[in-house]
């Protein structure tokens, strides 16, 4: 009984959950647009770009404030001086050792950015 | 009066703690947009967005968690679908204004955690692919 209920814990211990959501946009921002007359053209391309934001939390303590899919965002577009995305792919992903010996929640979002008002 | 027998009393209490814990549920702003959409447009051509003509439309994706950290059938709520489902309630392919609302919702054994995006929708020139 002994035997069982240590292997019952290691086991549970050891067990884990990774999981993660893909979405796919064809638009993305967070900074202001032009609204009255937007055009995206091939000279206001800044380049390929990538943002993350990820909170780590250790038995079952944050060790940062919790990742947004609009900090992640900000990044991406700040590294690349844009204010749009164009063919953004936004992940979200989910990753816990058992009650949370060690957990992780990451946004991550990469696309083309561009400067429309370049 | 008829004194109240200690299993009633304890019986009272789990029913009110249960209440209580299924009551429980916060939500925060995880996201505002400016634009965004699912759907191919075209914006090689100039278009203007006007905000103040659309309705605002909300969809919404969720997910339950066992345990807090468990997604039941290894599904987490997901943006694309939250905007989805604006975009398929409004009829329109793209969204101003966006803002993005997580919310959890504790149910004793779990919670569901639940996505939600909200903005003006519009109808603009979709891409055409030849």
């Amino acid at each position: 009984m002994k035997y069982i209920l240590i292997s019952a814990l290691i086991m549970t211990t050891l067990s884990g959950c990774a999981t993660a959501t893909r979405s796919d946009f064809t638009v993305l921002s967070k900074k202001n647009v032009n609204s009255v007359n937007i055009k995206v053209s091939r000279d206001m391309m800044k380049g390929n770009t990538r943002g993350e934001d990820c909170q780590h939390i250790v038995f079952g303590i944050p060790f940062s404030g919790p990742a947004t899919f609009d900090e992640a965002l900000d990044r991406s577009l700040e590294s690349q001086h844009g204010n749009i995305l164009l063919n953004a792919i936004v992940e979200h992903s989910w990753y816990y050792i058992f009650v949370p010996i060690y957990g992780r929640d990451c946004w991550k979002i990469e696309g083309v950015a561009y400067d429309t008002y370049k | 009066m008829t004194p109240i027998s200690r299993k009633t009393k304890a019986i009272s209490l789990l029913l009110a703690m249960t209440t209580i814990a299924l009551l429980i549920g916060c939500s925060a702003r995880v996201g505002d947009l400016t634009i965004v959409s699912t759907r191919n447009i075209n914006l090689s051509e100039k278009i203007q967005l006007n905000a103040n003509k659309a309705t605002r439309f909300s969809g919404e994706d969720c997910s339950f968690f066992l345990l807090n950290y468990y997604p039941f059938f290894n599904k987490i709520p997901n943006l694309e679908v939250a905007v989805e489902r604006a975009l398929r309630q409004g009829n329109g392919n793209l969204m101003l204004d966006e803002v993005t609302v997580a919310s959890d919702v504790w149910v004793i054994i779990g919670n569901i955690k639940c996505i939600q995006a909200t903005g003006a929708v519009l109808n603009v020139p979709p891409k055409v692919i030849p």
